[in-house]
């Protein structure tokens, strides 16, 4: 112990905390009376409309995807680096109906682990089983993915490998849809498959 | 006449350096001046400015309302001092928004702790040192740096939880009706609000009364000696007995609600205080050695190789001073076991321990060769720097939790203010309510059936009379048993019979026309 605090030092202080505690109790108990309370803005982000992720309204139609095996090969490397988890309000399993007209709100989350990074240019991949059409979205809203990051080495590249994605699909014929993702590194194509499936249905 | 001048040297050096500390951390608030508070455990600091959103909204001050498990609304966890101040400051000072008020009162309850640390160190020999370099490691802590931007109660917590500790200690000095008066308003204040956080201070005033009493043991049975131990203990008594005021009274108004009762205190103990298990395994030891020294002072290698210069170098009390430190920051661990696990931010009510024993150490080698204390305490700076820049920095800068600014953004503009919105898939999180500015009613995915059935039975009284203005399905848990798919689909159907679905995200929200009214 320090002599230099001495006992009239440490009584002083004792009042003068208990002074602190009897004037800030009196402040906030007499806000109530000087303060208009109802006026008070909360100025959340929430207050100006977010953009939605939404791709354009018409889905750009891709030409089937018709490859040799070799080119297949050269072109596209399958990957298991990403995960289309879910789907309008519900986790994404293998197939899931879906009346023709409903907008599509998929989730999930794409990273490169050659390069411990997120891919920049990804789009999903509708194709038709029957092989005859295929449409593409690209992936243009990214966001926050700390259970990703974790769960890959914490990479710092992998913060935002979340994705999500708003599809119309009004102009596309009912049937059973293959889903997946495709996305470029470098000049090489990848495709990542989960083995999801959508079948649109018509709107009774 | 040398060494003095080295000595007076360092202490500027100290005095500079805290100086940045300040500013540093001040830095770290301005960052984040503008970003919304779902940076890092968005779900606690969304409960916590929930509650002022409404109080400032004619909500009650004392059985304030956390409106997002439905009718009553209340769901008081924590005494509110914090949530007062900010409603004061927002309800004050217009310019600020909610969020920016949150984190600027948590900020200054984190330098106001600066105050009772003075007190402290003023009564030990070269405490003046010891004060500066805790106070300077303090600040650019990472833990610390970070979460006292947050909208947070837990600054609020330390500031009362070492001021009571530097009341104890000024009223062992010169025991008076005041003093006695200030250590227990600020230990029930410190309880009240963050037991959590208390336990180690409340442990810390037991550790200097035995010492007191050791220092004392030819004399302490003089009546005025007894009297200053029993008037001490009984500002303990006092701090848990308002704790155990405030948990009674809470837990009364939890039972009330379909879902509070599972906020009680009993029904929290295993949630709190975890297992024998979880102490003994590897995880547990991996925070207590690595994650959170880390998080306090950029590398497990400080506490480290103090701890070996501790157990060479120091003489008796210093190194009976640092393992109290070092126990003091072990025990909230092992009290409050699944929640250090779970929570990292907890450790901000222990850390400061580790704090204070790192700076025993470097006091003393300062004390001995002020130059290479200087350039250590310098050292030490750098790797806290950089595991704020590793471990916190991106979370502060980059957004997080689009998908909820989303639902809220669409919420806030499609339902009425006077609306309930219920969601499911979303746990009980304050989130969306907060930022869309609504009530709620969040089912968690814990939810049995049968409370299902209640709701669909009972919907008004958990609404509060209230209509329901929106429906939120998000990817949930209750379609993977039978029984609960049932009784969910059931409940969806009720609730969303003449609304509209609308994909936001990759969830549905219902809205239209009421369901509930």
């Amino acid at each position: 112990m320090n002599p230099v605090v001495s006992e009239s030092t440490s009584a002083s202080r004792g009042k003068l905390g208990t002074a602190v505690m009897v004037i800030g109790s009196l402040l906030i108990a007499s806000s109530h009376s000087f303060v208009d309370f109802n006026q008070a803005t909360s100025g959340t982000p929430a207050r100006d409309p977010q953009p939605l992720p939404r791709n354009q309204a018409t889905l750009p139609k891709d030409k089937p995807i018709t490859l040799t095996p070799i080119l297949a090969r050269a072109a596209f490397h399958p990957s298991d680096s990403c995960l289309l988890g879910y789907l309008n309000g519900a986790n994404y399993g293998m197939d899931l109906p879906i009346d023709q007209g409903v907008t599509i709100g998929l989730g999930g989350w794409i990273i490169d682990r050659m390069n411990k990074d997120v891919p920049r240019l990804a789009w999903i991949i509708l194709s038709r089983e029957d092989g005859v059409d295929s449409y593409q979205a690209p992936i243009t809203f990214w966001t926050s993915s700390p259970d990703v990051r974790e769960a890959w080495g914490g990479a710092k590249g992998y913060a935002r490998a979340g994705f999500i994605s708003n599809i119309e699909i009004d102009h596309m014929p009912i049937g059973r849809y293959h889903v997946y993702v495709k996305y470029k590194v470098g000049s090489d194509f990848y495709t990542c498959d989960n083995g999801r499936y959508l079948t649109i249905e018509s709107q009774i | 006449m040398k060494a003095t001048s080295t000595i007076t040297a360092n202490a500027q050096i100290e005095w500079t350096l805290l100086v940045l500390g300040v500013i540093y951390s001040l830095a770290q608030l301005i960052l984040s001046w503008n970003n919304p508070i779902l940076d890092q455990h968005a779900f606690r600091q969304t409960q916590t400015a929930i509650s002022v959103y409404w109080m400032i909204n004619g909500g009650d001050w004392l059985a304030y309302q956390t409106p997002v498990l439905g009718a009553p609304w209340t769901l008081p966890l924590e005494f509110p001092l914090y949530q007062w101040v900010v409603a004061t400051l927002v309800g004050t000072i217009k310019y600020f928004t909610l969020d920016q008020a949150g984190r600027l009162v948590s900020e200054g309850f984190m330098l106001a702790c600066i105050w009772p640390l003075w007190r402290i160190a003023s009564h030990y020999q070269n405490g003046r040192s010891l004060f500066r370099i805790a106070v300077i490691l303090l600040l650019f802590s990472p833990i610390y740096a970070f979460w006292s931007r947050s909208f947070m109660i837990e600054s609020t917590a330390l500031f009362f939880s070492i001021w009571f500790v530097a009341a104890l200690i000024d009223f062992n000095k010169k025991a008076t009706s005041f003093g006695f008066l200030e250590s227990s308003t600020a230990g029930a204040l410190a309880a009240c609000i963050k037991i959590t956080t208390f336990v180690g201070f409340s442990f810390a005033g037991a550790f200097f009364m035995l010492y007191t009493i050791y220092t004392e043991r030819n004399m302490f049975l003089s009546v005025r000696h007894l009297t200053r131990y029993a008037l001490a203990l009984g500002s303990m008594i006092i701090s848990l007995t308002a704790l155990m005021a405030w948990l009674h009274f809470g837990d009364s108004l939890k039972s009330e609600s379909l879902f509070g009762s599972m906020f009680t205190a009993e029904a929290l103990n295993s949630w709190n205080f975890g297992t024998l298990n979880q102490r003994m395994s590897p995880a547990f030891w991996q925070v207590v050695l690595s994650r959170a020294p880390t998080e306090a002072v950029g590398t497990w290698g400080i506490p480290l190789v103090c701890s070996l210069y501790a157990v060479i170098k120091l003489h008796k009390w210093r190194l009976i001073s640092y393992f109290a430190l070092l126990i003091l920051y072990l025990l909230p661990l092992m009290v409050f076991t699944n929640l250090h696990l779970i929570h990292h931010y907890y450790q901000y009510a222990n850390s400061i321990f580790l704090i204070c024993a790192i700076s025993l150490v470097l006091s003393d080698i300062a004390s001995k060769h002020p130059k290479v204390g200087a350039i250590l305490l310098v050292l030490i700076i750098s790797f806290e720097v950089y595991g704020y820049s590793k471990y916190f920095y991106n979370d502060q800068m980059q957004p997080n939790r689009e998908l909820q600014l989303l639902l809220a953004s669409y919420v806030r503009t499609n339902v009425a203010s006077d609306q309930v919105v219920i969601s499911f898939g979303l746990s009980w999180s304050s989130e969306v309510p907060y930022y869309a500015e609504r009530r709620a009613l969040f089912v968690p995915d814990s939810a049995p059936p049968t409370t299902l059935d209640e709701l669909s039975s009972n919907l008004s009284k958990y609404t509060g009379g209230l209509p329901v203005g929106a429906v939120i399905v998000c990817p949930n848990h209750f379609v993977d048993n039978t029984s609960t798919k049932i009784a969910f689909e059931e409940l969806v159907n009720k609730l969303t019979k003449d609304m509209r679905p609308r994909t936001v995200g990759y969830c549905k929200v219902y809205a239209g026309s009421s369901a509930g009214s």
